[in-house]
């Protein structure tokens, strides 16, 4: 039902009827008239959304009992409102889409006869997961919360981590009908207000409906390219330690997971651990995830290259077993790899769908059945599967970046399998150029390699010491190549 | 095409220059010398740079002068309407076929050097293909992604180097002036006439920031040095073989030999390939700054793939009418490089300081 821009009336019945006409017949939806001294009054809560016994203690019990004064209704309400309640959150709210929308927020209304405003009372109760380890972003050392579903909770695990005055939350309601909240959460001292505004802009324009996860928002808000400039994250620390480098954060009502923006192309290889490790050994693992990347992408379309066009690249010993298991299946490599990508990708899937009682029957299908029977039977041979699991292990080192990997690993292998090693360099290079090619909210994503800068290389590939590092963070709307003025997608 | 600002930094331009000079480096052989003793290289190497200060030198000066101006502007402020248009007709004719005889020379490497088993045309094809995504993202994608190659290239080779230094044998080279001085001149006349790439100068300096001139010359002896290293190599490592090949550095990749890291000539057309989408891409963008010059009112899908479709057609062509080869030999080659990085653009420059002047009074 379209809701013009209807405010409540002096009139407690037609409040009522407004709200009525509004909610319908909905079983949770819960109307509780009364009498203050003479007074008609109302206390209308969405059943589930609400702690009956803060309402009863806090709003019903003090009404209750203020003496009877000889008020108007609308005098009556601002007396109560100062004196008689012990609610820490109040509202005045004249409008009734804001009175609907805080109704769903889990806020008791309250209205009296007379009075042509409505007072709004936090009183939420509605269950709540409990703050555990991210099941997805798991860390050696850190803290081991994470965000859960109400926003407000998050933003409080924000706030215990960050106490200064300069952190600042914005709330603002997405989608028409879910009309979603959420939170820009940023540093006002290091955000650029430009990026802050233009963000603003494109969530205030949102054509959804419903927002039920990040999912929703984040084509709205990344770049057009491969590798989108928006990252994911359901840890606390993981967020404090990017607004601080100039980011903002969206936080969204019923779902754990945040919204970083910008995220550079770099960022997908550095983890919250690397910064409370040594900044060796933190080094090593940024090598090995660049080594993960390139492998888990590219490895699959090189062997079946090579095994087709370029066979002389690989020493004699291998190329020998190489020709041996070709000639013992009875599929082209290509195929023969796109098969092995495919079931691997199934399983994958299915994994993750599986009730958890039935799980281990798809390690049992998928390692012995697929893997071992399979290749017994001369359907698929062993370097094939070998290949397909090194870049599917690889590619779980950078878990945020699967998605991506998971489609162009099987371009790759066609490419390799039509053009050779020619194709797949000409690929690179396309890829390359829409990595370097793209920027949000003015910041390029190859920053700071591409554009260089020689301060920010010191949290790129390696991580200098916090000694070093400390006093002066690099803000990430000082990047190399960052234009402030507009966005360089062509949206202006 | 690009971001508003659009503008790379000088040492970018270099890089994505270093990368379309690294192509010449590939395609370099006995033939362009017409001699034996790859040695006399390292000199025409060294003389050439010493001209190819002087045919960048017009495309410097104007950048100097009027920094916000390209050659077009410069001919539109000198001759007017008419003459800006007749230098981009000439340019982008210059584009078309320098980008078609460059193809064809790739392919017919494909074809005679490697055994492939599929298609040239098909892999050309991917090339151009790819050559017009990359000028759809403009200018800074490409000279990012050149910074991102370059640095590749440069890191791979400095770690073969100390792999074929050992391989270096004063036996198997001929003494320096052995056969005279003609292949010295001969080889520093075909290094000038392939510096065709410094046209990227007359367009691209307007919008490139920081030490132009500088990094040119820093520029222009690093790629100097890196030649005669190689050319070093090539003497030392293959002797008279290097000159009996068509690809001699092709050839030295082949010796290339570090545990199990052996025959990496698939990796040397892999990085031809690169570096020619690269160069390519920089051409194409030159060339449709000429095209939108000429026709205006011409849509995006002709500035986008007109010149996909050209230089495509033009490296057939090439191909099967023999016409490589005679656009290839040193003295058209030449004249046309001294025409359109000298002659043209001084006679477009001067023209713009006499009109500047009779403005000024």
């Amino acid at each position: 039902m379209e809701q013009k821009a209807q405010t409540f009336t002096a009139s407690l019945s037609e409040n009522l009827e407004m709200l009525k006409k509004l909610f319908g017949n909905t079983m949770d939806y819960l109307p509780r008239t009364f009498q203050i001294g003479e007074t008609p009054a109302a206390l209308i809560t969405i059943d589930g959304l609400v702690n009956k016994q803060t309402i009863a203690q806090s709003i019903l019990q003090p009404i209750l009992s203020v003496p009877i004064l000889q008020l108007g209704g609308q005098q009556k309400l601002c007396y109560i409102r100062d004196h008689a309640l012990a609610t820490v959150e109040q509202k005045e709210i004249t409008q009734l889409q804001q009175g609907t929308d805080l109704l769903m927020a889990g806020f008791a209304l309250l209205l009296l006869e007379g009075a042509s405003f409505a007072l709004a009372f936090g009183v939420q109760g509605f269950p709540l997961r409990s703050v555990d380890e991210p099941a997805n972003e798991t860390m050696q050392l850190g803290s081991r919360e994470g965000f859960v579903e109400s926003v407000q909770v998050n933003v409080a695990m924000i706030r215990r981590r960050l106490r200064t005055p300069d952190l600042r939350f914005e709330s603002m309601t997405v989608g028409k009908q879910s009309r979603t909240q959420i939170a820009l959460c940023y540093l006002t001292d290091r955000a650029d207000p430009a990026m802050l505004e233009k963000l603003k802009q494109r969530l205030e324009n949102l054509p959804l409906d419903n927002v039920l996860a990040v999912g929703y928002l984040a084509p709205f808000i990344h770049g057009k390219g491969v590798f989108n400039g928006v990252g994911m994250t359901e840890r606390p620390d993981t967020v404090c330690g990017k607004i601080e480098e100039g980011r903002i954060a969206i936080l969204i009502n019923g779902t754990p997971n945040v919204l970083l923006v910008p995220y550079l192309f770099i960022e997908n290889f550095q983890s919250f651990d690397d910064y409370a490790i040594r900044p060796s050994f933190a080094v090593l693992a940024r090598v090995l995830k660049f080594l993960s990347f390139f492998i888990s992408m590219l490895a699959p379309g090189i062997f079946v290259s090579v095994c087709t066009f370029h066979p002389e690249l690989l020493p004699m010993n291998l190329l020998t077993k190489v020709a041996q298991a070709i000639t013992q299946t009875p599929l082209s490599m290509m195929a023969e790899m796109l098969l092995v990508q495919i079931l691997y990708e199934i399983l994958r899937e299915a994994g993750l769908r599986v009730p958890r009682n039935l799980s281990q029957i798809i390690s049992i299908v998928g390692a012995l059945v697929i893997g071992e029977t399979a290749i017994n039977a001369g359907f698929i041979g062993g370097p094939t599967l070998l290949v397909v699991a090194v870049s599917a292990v690889c590619s779980y080192t950078i878990p945020s970046l699967y998605e991506v990997v998971a489609i162009l690993r099987i371009l790759f292998i066609l490419l390799g399998g039509t053009l050779g090693l020619w194709g797949i360099c000409a690929a690179v290079v396309i890829l390359m150029v829409d990595v370097c090619g793209e920027s949000l909210y003015g910041i390029p994503l190859t920053a700071p390699l591409s554009p260089f800068s020689l301060r920010g290389m010191r949290d790129f590939l390696w991580r200098t010491g916090w000694k070093k590092m400390a006093g002066k963070p690099y803000l990430v709307k000082n990047m190399p190549g960052a234009q402030h003025e507009e966005d360089s997608h062509g949206d202006k | 095409m690009g971001t508003s600002d659009g503008k790379i930094q000088a040492w970018q331009l270099y890089l994505l220059l270093f990368l379309s000079r690294v192509i010449l480096l590939f395609t370099v052989d006995a033939e362009m010398m017409e001699g034996k003793n790859l040695l006399s290289l390292t000199l025409s190497a060294v003389f050439s740079m010493l001209l190819t200060f002087m045919l960048a030198a017009p495309a410097l000066y104007a950048h100097r002068h009027w920094p916000q101006k390209n050659l077009l502007a410069i001919g539109e402020m000198a001759f007017g309407k008419m003459g800006r248009d007749l230098l981009a007709v000439l340019y982008l004719l210059f584009f078309l076929v320098a980008d078609g005889y460059y193809l064809c020379d790739f392919g017919r490497f494909l074809q005679v050097e490697t055994e492939y088993g599929a298609s040239v045309w098909v892999i050309l094809a991917a090339v151009v293909l790819a050559t017009l995504y990359c000028l759809k993202k403009g200018l800074q994608a490409i000279a990012r992604t050149a910074v991102l190659l370059a640095g590749a290239m440069i890191l791979l080779l400095l770690l073969m180097v100390p792999i074929w230094i050992p391989m270096m044998d004063s036996s198997r080279t001929l003494p320096l002036f052995y056969e005279g001085t003609d292949p010295v001149l001969r080889g520093t006349l075909s290094f000038t006439a392939r510096s065709t790439r410094f046209a990227a100068l007359l367009f691209l300096l307007p919008q490139v920031k920081g030490r132009v001139t500088r990094g040119f010359f820093w520029w222009n002896i690093g790629i100097t040095a890196s030649f005669v290293l190689f050319f070093l190599l090539i003497s030392f490592c293959l002797g008279e073989y290097g000159a009996s090949v068509s690809y001699p550095v092709y050839a030295l990749l082949q010796l290339f030999s570090y545990g199990p890291f052996t025959r990496l000539d698939a990796v040397f057309t892999g990085g031809w390939i690169m570096a020619m989408i690269m160069k390519l891409a920089m051409d194409q963008l030159m060339f449709a700054l000429c095209f939108q010059c000429c026709f205006p009112g011409a849509g995006k899908w002709w500035r986008y793939c007109g010149p996909f479709l050209v230089s495509g057609v033009t490296a057939f062509l090439f191909f099967h009418t023999g016409w490589h080869e005679k656009i290839g030999a040193t003295a058209f080659f030449l004249t046309v490089t001294v025409l359109v990085l000298l002659i043209i653009p001084c006679l477009t420059i001067a023209g713009g300081m006499v009109r500047e002047k009779r403005g000024a009074k």
